[in-house]
């Protein structure tokens, strides 16, 4: 077997042992094929504009403030890569004294609780249609919270993730993100605990901001020492331990991933507990599809996609800006600033802009609401015009928008139109 | 033999991923022509003969391909190479499993002794062939590393190029070559002491 001959019997050697699948593997197959195929269309329809990003950055972090430019790029570029095509991602571990468990899909569905002393701390849970629920059954620091709400900006993924992106490869870019200037530590391979030969990626890093790391508070200038594990083969992630120094390096986070793996059914829905209020906050699942107006500068879509005024003539607006294609602002996480509003009706009414709340934020764009309060009591204008300065900062200061005769709907007999669209129901 | 490139399949594979990311109920069907075969045959040689195992790795590789179709990158990878990838994660994630658990689920001896017992009781030509087939992959397996062993059947057995091949395990053309290269010369060698 030399040569040519030689490739020839091994081809024959290895195809023709190969096993054939037995009766019925196809019909499950392809009915779980079908299966995925409609969940994608699902999907799809939804992620015409939407996104799980900024949440799961977000929640994994409690902070946006814990990235930073400096990144380990080579061991990201490894473990990103390899994170491509996979179905879920399941993680489990400890931040401070807390335990997480959390399972990511690819196809937008995230679980996150965790626990203290086995009581259960915080549960969210997102699904891949947008609405996201939140409990925290209470303590001795805080009261029970149970909230069901809708985020907008989940319809922008496409805007700002890369085409390979999806919400797995996204929890892994959260789980190894670093905060501040991070220096090398160097890479080798050895034997875990579990016999298993890893490759170890480390490095350390000076934090930039404060941050939360579960209920471990951490300031500006602590050093982060941070170590991954990664499967040789496959080059995926396998656990991440981060170490904070207190004059010694003491774990503050450590986390251990599984990939693939089948999320239980009970992990895929969570019923809140009998006799809770829940708070629910899901007008955004509507409004988000209207347009009252919109108009572009250079960087960025602005659009107004619903008015309402109060029993006192204020305006409640709610508004978004996401980046044009020829956007000049940074990618990048930051706390990005309100959208700035002026008001002029018809008839010279003058208001001004209170109480701005936004949705999260993607690289800046966001779903916000404002309002607007009347300066003077009187009749309601017509039509009202709105300039609004949708990111008045850096490349993007001094570019505005104006929405000229926009007519006004008439008085709601609330005082807050925001708080109206809000509902309390008991479970 | 494998073939470095196919421009006839990849129209076909791309006219194929076409349908799929458009949900066309035929395109699975489809799919399943394609890879579900060679999809199963390659998962049961790599779970050491454990067929059960081996159908949840092809319905998990499939559905898990359909679901993230919109990510497959023609530019950077073939349909084969992408798909078999997926189930190449599968099949290390439940290896992974069976180490941490320290043991070889019982499925998965029957293996090729069994396979080989069942083909001795009935030998047809086309029996005999499969046998010797078995007891050359069988004794390969003996001595070669897994990378070896999944490069060789990803390689000879399914057909894919090294650059496919490459791309399924997650190095670089050379260094899949290179493996490639280290387990034939030890397949070579192992004939050779043997006929010696």
């Amino acid at each position: 077997m030399l040569g040519e001959s030689q490739d020839q019997e091994l081809a024959q050697a290895l195809s023709v042992p190969r096993a054939l699948p037995p009766a019925g593997l196809e019909a499950r197959a392809v009915a779980a094929m079908r299966e995925a195929g409609e969940r994608r269309a699902r999907r799809r329809q939804w992620l015409l504009c939407t996104s799980a990003a900024v949440a799961i950055v977000a929640i994994a972090f409690g902070s946006l403030a814990y990235y930073a430019a400096n990144k380990p790029s080579a061991f990201r570029r490894r473990v990103l890569a390899a994170a491509e095509g996979a179905t879920t991602l399941h993680s489990w571990g400890q931040e401070g004294t807390r335990d997480f468990e959390t399972w990511v899909s690819d196809d937008g569905f995230r679980r996150r609780e965790t626990r203290a002393g086995g009581a259960a701390v915080a549960l969210s849970l997102e699904d891949e249609e947008g609405r996201e629920i939140y409990y925290r059954p209470g303590g001795d620091e805080a009261g029970p919270l149970a909230q069901e709400f809708y985020d907008p900006t989940l319809r922008h993924l496409d805007s700002f993730l890369r085409p390979e992106d999806s919400p797995v490869t996204w929890a892994v870019w959260a789980d190894v993100a670093v905060c501040g200037s991070a220096a090398d530590r160097g890479q080798h391979q050895e034997v875990n605990g579990l016999g298993e030969l890893v490759e170890v990626w480390e490095w350390e890093c000076v934090l930039r901001d404060n941050c939360h790391i579960g209920d471990v508070a951490c300031r500006e200038g602590d050093r982060m020492w941070i170590r991954a594990e990664v499967d040789p083969d496959t080059g995926r992630l396998m656990s991440v331990t981060r170490y904070l120094w207190e004059g010694s390096w003491t774990v503050v986070k450590w986390a251990e991933y599984e990939w693939d793996a089948p999320i239980p059914e009970e992990a895929q829905d969570f019923a809140f507990p009998a006799g809770t209020a829940i708070t629910r906050s899901v007008a955004w699942a509507d409004l988000a599809d209207q347009v009252i107006r919109t108009d572009a500068t250079r960087d960025w879509q602005v659009t107004v996609h619903a008015m309402a005024l109060n029993r006192h003539g204020d305006i409640g607006l709610w508004l978004s800006r996401v980046k044009t294609e020829e956007s000049q602002v940074p990618r990048r996480y930051d706390s990005a600033p309100p959208l700035l509003v002026d008001a002029e009706g018809s008839s010279g009414e003058r208001y001004t802009q209170s109480n701005t709340f936004s949705c999260m934020n993607a690289f800046g764009a966001g779903y916000w609401t404002t309002a607007l309060r009347r300066d003077d009591p009187g009749p309601d204008p017509g039509t009202v015009t709105l300039t609004i300065w949708p990111y008045n900062e850096g490349v993007s200061e001094g570019q505005s928008v104006t929405f000229g005769d926009v007519p006004l709907p008439p008085r709601e007999e609330v005082g807050d139109v925001f708080e109206a669209r809000r509902e309390v129901v008991q479970h | 033999m494998p073939r470095e490139t196919a421009a006839t399949g990849d129209a076909a594979d791309l006219a194929l991923v076409r349908r799929v990311r458009e949900g066309e109920e035929g395109a699975y069907a489809q799919l399943w022509r394609r890879f579900g075969q060679p999809l199963y045959g390659f998962a049961v040689s790599r779970l050491g003969g454990d067929g059960e195992l081996a159908e949840e790795v092809v319905v998990h590789t499939l559905a898990a391909a359909v679901s993230g179709i919109g990510r497959f990158r023609p530019r950077r990878s073939t349909l084969s190479a992408w798909v078999y990838g997926i189930a190449r994660r599968h099949i290390c994630v439940e290896l992974r499993r069976r180490r941490r658990r320290g043991s070889v689920p019982a499925a998965a001896l029957v293996s090729l002794k069994a396979a080989l017992a069942r083909a001795s009781d009935d030998p047809t030509p086309a029996l005999v062939a499969r046998l010797e087939a078995f007891r050359k992959v069988d004794a390969m397996a003996q001595h070669l590393s897994d990378t070896e062993m999944e490069v060789l059947l990803l390689h000879f057995g399914e057909g894919l190029s090294v650059r496919e091949v490459a791309r399924v395990i997650g190095r670089s053309r050379r260094a899949a070559d290179s493996v490639l290269h280290r387990a034939k010369s030890k397949v070579r060698e192992r004939l050779v002491g043997d006929a010696g």
